[in-house]
């Protein structure tokens, strides 16, 4: 230090000398003041001001940001989706089962199942003033079906649309099916390519084959349902306002604006909420939604979900033999990771399956966790002592739940290296075609049924005849397993086809494990108390029923 | 000073053709594949391969990579995998708002900047000195994404005093597009009212992206400054009877500022870069939050135009600079 310097340093400290006493006193002053700020003291004032807000207007925050509104090609959470397009039936409240109208207002079947008929309303209009009638649905679904690289070309199972569906007048379509399909009224009202879009929107400003309209409508959506948009900003908020000509009307009570906004931090979701500026957030932070559980200001829509997240076994390489795999089921410990973890924001699932699916019952087939059972399983399929395995998770998805196993099978001698990948490379090792030796042994993953029915969650999954690419991505076979999922394909679950919905969960969890199911996602919306009419369907991700909520006087 | 600047467009147009060929090779050998991001998880195999025809993904690499430049010229980025929207339009897009923010905090860097050196400066080993040190070494030390979470804290949540983030009140319509600048297009569209709200949602990002740049300027004005404090000419000056005012603007402070712009322009490349995590926190729709959108998704089509954006606009602010001598100081000659 040279003199100048000595001397600045001298001045500074005189000019900046803070004694304890000053330093105690001025963090007590400022902790103060913070403690009269933040609503702390919030079970006093369970009623939380709008302050200058529109009470009309619904403020949704949201993790992740829909940039596409094409329902052709959006593979995202349909929330951006449902206050603008309809379904021609949508699943009843929170039931799995239970298809109520809502474009059409009745359906009926064919006895033998094959031709499924829908009456539509007269006089629906698209919010760009078209009608939607009869001749418009069936060339909106005929768009989903035939547009090149369509993610949802396959949904309808419907090769032929042109003949297959048929329209009887204005307001009568009849489905001609190549099979019997008894629950086809619960496919169309999936949230995955059924939704209805404006054909002639879609026309009039299609790009060519390739593209059928599909750039404009990702963000000029044009539905018939009960709100259009007014706005949007990509990456910031979307703006829907009411339809006032929407078919379902607008007698009772609801919202006449929503807006939703991409917040990504959850911590930020939830400062908004705790002051007043927004109604509901979604998909918050374990620790954030068990603190504002406390809060007397909020209401926590917590609901199942049919998501299951589970831990992917590689059949085709080290992980061959089941003992080895069922070793790996003993050892991760679902009770503390529930408890500790995830505190208590998820629930144990039961098996491969999703617990509330049909025909799975109330048994749980879990392996518990024991660590004895684990190694005797291991020396029993004689496992090599020291052995390596690797697993693979995409960014932000499962590192907490892949490092547990880790330390649980080290104590089994069983060094497991973590891979942690882009999503897009996970997707390109997940469902590719490499060798066994040039992919990992354990995939991170989560998934859910389109429909509750076993079948349709358990082909693409489980099948020896499904790919990696269809979603076999533990190139999983067993002959039993596959020809009980055949026995499924287009059943209603009765007790003989629940019990062998129960053998596969028995197969797929215990014997043969397929995977190792870690959680099955609860979905927690929380919202300020006077919001009403609020409720989750297990089947419909993250998707509000925005029409049916309202603010309570 | 033409050939001078014709040699550098020349050469900045090699620097551009390497990062294009970079950029491609990089994507191009990173693994994932965007077909199947596009598809999506449920995606069936064909329809992954018929967007990878779509994409011209399925064509030779060199083919790809003449798609891939033809297209720059003409203004033809590709299209994101995440927003589904052409880059060119998402860059028009986005780009005003990093644009706006990182204009504003370059310019209270600067004038703060320049202004607490010169007065730290002049008042050297006073108490004004101390607090001004004390600021720059904060602003040096701390990182932005903390600051950012404080001041959110401290202003939004505790006093309540300003917005935690976004452009715009919620449901507060956004004015016509003209520029892309809210404060602009605000002005433009007569609204006074949106004019105040953009700039109150402006206080905080700016303020926090602006710290850490003005607090290398503040250093670098107040070591050049106690240096030509210290030149004869200034004695000579006093000696003259020249106003002390005088002599710290038009001698000292005149003659400290080519150290100024080179560090402004380097200052701008900070800026750029801090603007990734202050949009994030700030929740402002600008190209750093599309840039880690595109990194988080893979979305390579995305990321290789931003690289060359932001790649040429760092190249032109060197330029500018570069020009800038000739003018602040008549001996300097461009060759």
């Amino acid at each position: 230090m040279t003199g100048d310097d000595s001397k600045r340093s001298h001045a500074f400290n005189q000019a900046w000398h803070l004694t304890r006493r000053h330093f105690l006193a001025g963090t007590a002053a400022f902790g103060a003041a913070a403690i009269g700020r933040v609503p702390m003291s919030h079970a006093a004032t369970p009623d939380l001001p709008i302050g200058n807000r529109d009470p009309k207007t619904l403020v949704v925050v949201v993790d992740a940001t829909v940039e596409n509104l094409d329902p052709a090609t959006n593979v995202e959470w349909a929330y951006g989706l449902s206050p603008i397009y309809e379904t021609l039936t949508v699943l009843d409240g929170a039931e799995a089962l239970k298809v109520k109208p809502s474009l059409a207002k009745a359906f009926t079947s064919s006895d033998d199942k094959m031709i499924w008929t829908f009456e539509l309303p007269a006089g629906v209009k698209f919010h760009d003033g078209t009608d939607c009638d009869a001749n418009a649905v069936k060339a909106a679904i005929t768009r989903t079906i035939t547009r090149p690289g369509g993610t949802f070309a396959t949904s309808w199972q419907i090769d032929d649309p042109e003949k297959q569906i048929v329209v009887k007048n204005a307001t009568t379509l009849e489905f001609h099916l190549t099979e019997a399909r008894p629950f086809f009224d619960l496919e169309v009202s999936s949230q995955y390519g059924f939704w209805i879009a404006s054909p002639t929107a879609a026309q009039k400003n299609s790009k060519g084959a390739n593209d059928m309209g599909s750039e404009f409508l990702q963000s000029h959506p044009v539905g018939c349902g009960p709100y259009k948009m007014e706005s949007f900003n990509p990456g910031q908020d979307i703006t829907y306002v009411r339809f006032d000509e929407f078919h379902g009307g607008w007698d009772h009570p609801h919202f006449e604006r929503v807006i939703t906004k991409t917040i990504p931090v959850s911590a930020t979701r939830r400062q908004l909420l705790e002051a007043g500026e927004v109604d509901i957030a979604l998909r918050m932070e374990p620790q954030d939604t068990v603190e504002l559980r406390n809060d007397p200001r909020f209401v926590i829509q917590d609901t199942s979900t049919a998501t299951v997240q589970y831990v992917v076994f590689a059949t085709d390489g080290k992980l061959a033999d089941p003992r080895v795999r069922q070793a790996i089921c003993h050892a991760f410990d679902h009770d503390s990771y529930l408890r500790d973890v995830v505190l208590g924001t998820a629930d144990k699932p039961r098996s491969v399956f999703p617990s509330q699916m049909q025909g799975v019952g109330d048994e749980s087939y879990v392996l518990p966790f024991d660590l004895e059972k684990a190694k005797a399983l291991l020396a029993e399929a004689n496992f090599p002592a020291g052995s390596e395995l690797t697993v693979t998770y995409y960014s932000g998805f499962g590192d907490t739940e892949c490092q547990l196993l880790q330390g649980w099978l080290s104590e089994l001698g069983i060094t497991l290296h973590l891979q942690e990948k882009s999503f897009s490379a996970f997707l390109d090792e997940f469902f590719g075609d490499a060798p066994a030796d040039q992919r990992a042994d354990l995939f991170y993953f989560s998934w859910w049924p389109n429909v509750d029915h076993p079948y349709n969650y358990a082909w693409s999954l489980f099948s020896g005849a499904a790919t990696a690419a269809s979603g076999n991505a533990g190139r999983y076979a067993n002959d039993e397993v596959t020809k009980l999922i055949d026995e499924l394909r287009q059943k209603l679950i009765d007790t003989e086809q629940a019990q062998k919905v129960k053998r596969l969960a028995q197969i797929l969890t215990v014997e043969n494990p397929a995977w190792l199911p870690i959680q099955q996602e609860r979905m927690q919306f929380v919202a300020r108390r006077d919001i009403k009419g609020m409720v989750n369907n297990p089947i419909y991700v993250a998707t509000l029923d925005i029409y049916n909520l309202s603010r309570s006087a | 000073m033409l050939r001078f600047i014709l040699r550098r467009l020349v050469s900045t147009l090699f620097l551009l053709a390497g990062v294009m060929v970079m950029t491609f090779a990089l994507a191009r050998i990173l693994p994932g594949d965007p077909a199947r991001l596009i598809a999506g998880a449920r995606a069936g195999p064909g329809a992954v391969a018929a967007v990878r025809a779509q994409l011209g993904l399925d064509l030779p690499l060199a083919q790809q990579f003449v798609h891939y430049v033809s297209g720059i010229f003409h203004g033809d980025f590709g299209r994101s995998i995440i927003t589904r929207r052409p880059i060119s339009q998402d860059i028009l897009t986005f780009f005003p708002a990093t644009c706006e923010l990182v204009i504003l905090a370059s310019l209270i860097s600067l004038v703060g900047g320049v202004a607490l050196g010169a007065a730290s400066a002049v008042n050297s080993s006073g108490k004004t000195d101390a607090a001004v040190r004390v600021i720059s070494v904060f602003g040096l030390s701390v990182p932005d994404f903390w600051m950012a979470l404080i001041a959110q804290l401290i202003f939004f949540s505790v006093l309540g005093i300003l917005p935690f983030g976004g452009r715009l009140a919620t449901g507060v319509a956004m004015p016509p597009y003209v520029t892309g600048f809210l404060s602009v297009d605000s002005l433009l569209a007569g609204r006074l009212d949106l004019f105040a709200d953009a700039l109150r949602h402006m206080i905080l990002p700016v303020t926090v992206l602006a710290i850490p740049s003005m607090a290398v300027i503040i250093r670098v004005v107040r070591t050049t400054m106690l240096d030509v404090l210290s030149a004869d000419y200034i004695r000579t000056a006093r000696a003259k009877g020249i106003t002390p005012f005088k002599v710290y603007l038009r001698h000292a402070l005149a003659n400290s500022l080519l150290p100024i712009v080179t560090v402004f322009g380097l200052n701008m490349g900070l800026l750029i870069s801090g603007a990734v995590l202050v949009e994030l926190i700030f929740n402002l729709p600008g190209l750093g939050r599309y840039t880690a959108d595109a990194i988080s998704g893979s979305d390579y089509n995305a990321i290789m135009a931003i690289t060359l954006v932001v790649s040429a606009a760092y190249i032109v602010i060197n330029l500018v600079v570069d020009l800038s001598y000739v003018l602040l100081d008549p001996r300097v000659e461009l060759k």
